[in-house]
């Protein structure tokens, strides 16, 4: 701190002194002479790099959607008067609340609280020229560091495995609020087994309820298949969610079936039966989940041989791969399990006033040519039509048989097929669509509901709560 | 605005820098203020009027200061009434709260309400920066600035607005008036920024999330290693994330004819702390030296004052950079190793290994750097006392081992990083050292092409992107 000491408060200007980094440069600029040619390609390459890029960001047209990332980019937003005229006074009504208020005013106001500067911001990111590209750059990057995951996905040999993670904000008792934790969402599992089981209890004998959360892929891939020393279920919080539904289960003793050991042990035995890129399980793991179920009832599954296995598609890649930018495992194959038949089937899509009649149950024409593959099987996830259908109804033409009520997620969605071999169905995803489904439960024929998840869904934002909300007091009133 | 945002890098920089080429020299400061303002008002518009008053303020006090040269007395007033107001400002913005809460803890029953206002993005670097044009023209080091606009482009300048270095006006004073940007410079300015953008985003940041991600951990729940990583990897996030801030301020400047001077100098290579504060930010120790540090007397005076004067600094340092208690904690925890340095530490430390100098001086500052992250202390107790094993979920994991291994090549670089290495290295290439003929002309150039990808490829697949001195 003392070096260099100079007299304060001298009297009149003093000479310049140069500070050391100063002279360095000097001397660094002196040296051009023999560098001065480097030094233009350095200046050349640089503007030219920026300008290229600056440039196609405005030639290039913006996209609404990337079939890579399976989102929608965000777009220009628009800059007007009564825009910063409403950050401005936002940001002064911000200076003038405490932490507290702050907190609850920003909660309050959600996703619309971005000031014009973020949207500009990730306007640039989602637009960017050769975004794809350059993020398989990134991925590229960061697995040559051997860093074994990008963006939160494992890169394990062939196949891309999301890595646990908990989502969502809850409210603490003071109204603030915080991200949830992995004791939060063992806290959601519990409570959802809790409702199910009260679901079931409020059924008519009649009906029967079972439950089945399958296992996500890095609950049931081998560990074989894992990078080097990553930590066992047992070492992570995987096993607090599985140890809290079990506890629960065993708790509130619900009916239950087990589809994460079966899939496991297929998948230990080399199985192809969750897909590389994709957060799913492929047809034969569906198949396998099926038959696990389908004895539960008593009934014996056809067996593997008496489907026909269509390839749909070699090229699909799917949600992980978009979240991770890259793979390195190739592409999915898309799977249809065929069976002489299957095309003895309506499906309708209810959406509203709306109804889309389908012979069998794959989406075939409509989603050839849409990247997203998985959205193949009904009832999947997209935005449009088939996608997470207020109701969709399987029936088998011509023959009455009993009717499931399938409440599920999108892993439900490639499953329906073998399941549609034994019942009616109607299926449901609580997760977007708030339809009153009583009519369905005053069906005389109603044998079965079946809640199927996989347990990202399920210890996320299963709606269990909306389930039971109409069951109970739908059978409650009829007891009465 | 952030540097290290595709906004900056493909828009405001070719709008900045372009438009100031094409215009005349006589208006390029102008441009320069304007363009500047734009950036600072980016994010939070309602600053600027803040911002325009401080350098309203400083340009009159500063002229009257110059004007009553002769009289010496009113030339103090001047002076005194800028430092006032100046302080009050960054007071009022920066400390209020601070005070207030303090004061209703201790004296139960009092009611002042609190404001809660959000800092001012870069208050206490361009407070001080203001402040130190009027007292460089009051001690004659500079000369007064006639024109507003120049002064007005010094306080703004958008390369170091936000979060340093801490330009004194002496040093810029001529190249306000007169620079001259030649392709050398600017050459040397893209290797700066280049340097910085590097360290910010491919550094950075990622170790930052590291650092994150063992925060996030729950007492209880963080193992003795992980503790320790994680101070680790918040120290090294800490360097590089402000010293990249400098060194693309510090290129920037150069693209434009500025030369500020550095702000760093591998301040982890250090063997004392006092050497580590001569290396670390250093635009601010200089800044505490030449204004606060000399003014009562440096050390040449008695034993008594020369440590009176340090332990002021150094308590003055800790709150700049935040009204928490952990930052006065922090600054005093410097206050006393420095003191004890002085008296005795130093002599020791000449007889030992340069090795053990070294740990003793990276040990120091990985505590130092544990009191300043935590701005709630009794959290930073407990992740101390997790780092000796109370309240740990065991020594090691297997979740370690798997997150040293997966970062065994990523920390390894950044340590090499920390070192003046790579910039040997570098210009080992530069002037082609190595012999390598004909391609040592292209290698240069395409390496930068490579490290621009790979940051934008960065910058473009990433959410995670927080300046950690922004908020000071």
């Amino acid at each position: 701190m003392d070096n260099n000491e100079i007299k304060v408060e001298a009297p009149v200007r003093k000479p310049k002194q140069k500070p050391e980094a100063e002279i360095l440069l000097d001397r660094q600029l002196e040296m051009k002479g023999k560098t001065r040619k480097t030094d233009i390609a350095i200046l050349a390459s640089f503007c030219v790099f920026i300008l290229f890029f600056g440039i196609m960001f405005f030639v290039l047209p913006d996209k609404t959607y990337s079939e890579t990332e399976k989102r929608t980019l965000a777009q220009m937003p628009s800059l007007t008067f009564s825009r910063i005229g409403g950050d401005l006074q936002r940001d002064l009504k911000l200076m003038t609340m405490t932490e507290d208020e702050k907190k609850a005013y920003v909660a309050e106001l959600g996703d619309s609280y971005k000031v014009f500067s973020d949207e500009i911001g990730d306007y640039y990111a989602d637009q960017f020229p050769f975004r794809d590209q350059l993020r398989v750059v990134k991925a590229a990057v960061e697995i040559g560091m051997l860093k074994q995951e990008n963006n939160d996905v494992l890169f394990a040999g062939e196949y891309l495995i999301k890595k646990d993670s908990v989502s969502g904000v809850v409210q603490n008792e003071d109204g603030t609020f915080r991200d949830r934790t992995y004791e939060d969402a063992a806290e959601t599992i519990k409570n959802n087994v809790h409702l199910l089981s009260g679901i079931e209890q409020s059924l008519p004998e009649s009906v029967d309820l079972r439950t089945a959360v399958a296992g996500r892929t890095i609950d049931v891939v081998p560990e074989s298949k894992l990078p080097p020393l990553f930590p066992t279920e047992d070492e992570t919080h995987r096993s607090v969610y599985w140890n809290a539904y079990n506890d629960q289960v065993q708790a509130d003793g619900l009916n239950v079936i087990d589809l994460k050991d079966v899939l496991n042990l297929h998948f230990r035995g080399g199985e192809y039966v969750y897909y590389k890129t994709d957060h799913h399980w492929t047809s034969l793991g569906a198949y396998y989940a099926y038959c696990e179920i389908i004895r539960s009832y008593g009934i014996e599954p056809y067996a593997l041989d008496t489907f026909s296995r269509e390839t749909y598609t070699t090229s699909f890649v799917g949600t992980t791969y978009a979240k991770a930018g890259a793979a390195f495992g190739g592409k999915d194959t898309i799977e249809l399990f065929r069976y002489d038949g299957d095309t003895d089937y309506t499906t309708t899509i209810i959406n509203g006033d709306k109804k889309t009649v389908l012979q069998g149950f794959y989406n075939q024409d409509k989603y050839r040519d849409i990247n997203d593959k998985y959205g193949v099987f009904i009832g999947s996830d997209d935005t449009g039509d088939g996608g997470n259908n207020a109701v969709t109804i399987v029936e088998k033409n011509g023959e009455s048989r009993p009717k499931m009520i399938l409440i599920k997620d999108s892993f439900g969605n490639s499953i329906v097929p073998f399941l549609a071999r034994h019942f009616d169905l109607i299926i449901l995803d609580l997760r977007t669509s708030s339809k009153d489904f009583s009519e369905y439960l005053s069906d005389p024929d109603l044998a079965h509901i079946l809640v199927l998840y996989n347990m990202e869904t399920f210890m996320n934002d299963a709606k269990i709560s909306d389930a039971a909300s109409r069951i109970i007091p739908y059978f409650r009133q009829k007891a009465n | 605005m952030v540097f290290s945002t595709l906004e900056f890098l493909f828009l405001y920089l070719i709008v900045a820098i372009g438009f100031y080429y094409l215009f005349p020299r006589k208006i390029r400061n102008i441009w320069l203020l304007i363009i500047s303002l734009v950036f600072y008002g980016w994010g939070e518009p309602i600053y600027l009027f803040l911002m325009i008053f401080t350098i309203v303020v400083d340009y009159v006090c500063g002229f009257l200061v110059d004007k009553f040269r002769s009289d010496k007395k009113k030339a103090k007033t001047a002076l005194i009434i800028s430092v006032i107001i100046n302080l009050a400002i960054l007071g009022f913005f920066k400390y209020y709260d601070f005070i207030v809460g303090s004061i209703i803890n201790l004296i139960p029953g009092v009611n002042i309400p609190l404001l809660g206002l959000s800092l001012p993005i870069g208050i206490s670097f361009y407070t001080f920066q203001a402040l130190s044009y009027v007292i460089d023209v009051y001690r004659g080091d500079a000369s007064v600035q006639k024109k507003i606009t120049s002064f007005g482009a010094y306080v703004t300048l958008f390369p170091q607005l936000i979060a340093g270095p801490i330009v004194r006006y002496k040093d810029v004073d001529d190249a306000l008036n007169e620079r001259k940007e030649t392709v050398d410079l600017f050459a040397s300015g893209i290797r700066t920024f280049m340097a910085g953008l590097c360290k910010k985003i491919l550094f950075a940041n990622v170790v930052g999330q590291l650092w994150a991600n063992i925060r996030d951990v729950p007492m209880g729940e963080r193992t003795v290693v992980a503790a320790w990583l994680g101070i680790i990897f918040y120290s090294l996030q800490l360097y590089f994330d402000f010293s990249a801030y400098s060194d693309m301020a510090i290129g920037l400047g150069k693209m434009m004819g500025f030369r500020f001077l550095e702000n760093f100098n591998y301040p982890y290579i250090a063997d004392s702390i006092t050497d580590f504060w001569r290396r670390w930010h250093m635009s601010l120790s200089t800044w505490f030296r030449d204004n606060v540090y000399f003014p009562l007397g440096g050390s040449r005076c008695s034993l008594f004052k020369t440590y009176r004067n340090l332990f002021i600094v150094w308590m003055l340092t800790g709150i700049w950079h935040g009204a928490y208690w952990n930052y006065i904690l922090w600054g005093v925890f410097y206050g006393i190793i420095l003191m004890m340095e002085k008296g005795f530490l130093l002599k020791w430390l000449q007889k030992v290994p340069k090795a053990i100098r070294h740990i003793y001086t990276l040990l120091i500052v990985l505590f130092g750097w544990l009191i300043f992250v935590f701005e709630n202390t009794s959290e930073g107790w407990a992740y101390l006392k997790n780092m000796f094993g109370v309240n740990a979920a065991g020594f090691a994991s297997t979740a370690d081992a798997y997150l040293i291994l997966r970062n065994l090549i990523f920390i390894a670089i950044l340590v090499i990083a920390c070192t003046p290495l790579p910039k040997k290295l570098f210009y080992k290439l530069y002037f082609n050292e190595f012999k390598l003929g004909k391609v040592w002309r292209v290698l240069v150039p395409v390496g930068c092409v490579v490290l621009l990808t790979v940051c934008t490829a960065y910058m473009v697949d990433s959410s995670f992107n927080p300046f950690l001195y922004f908020r000071f």
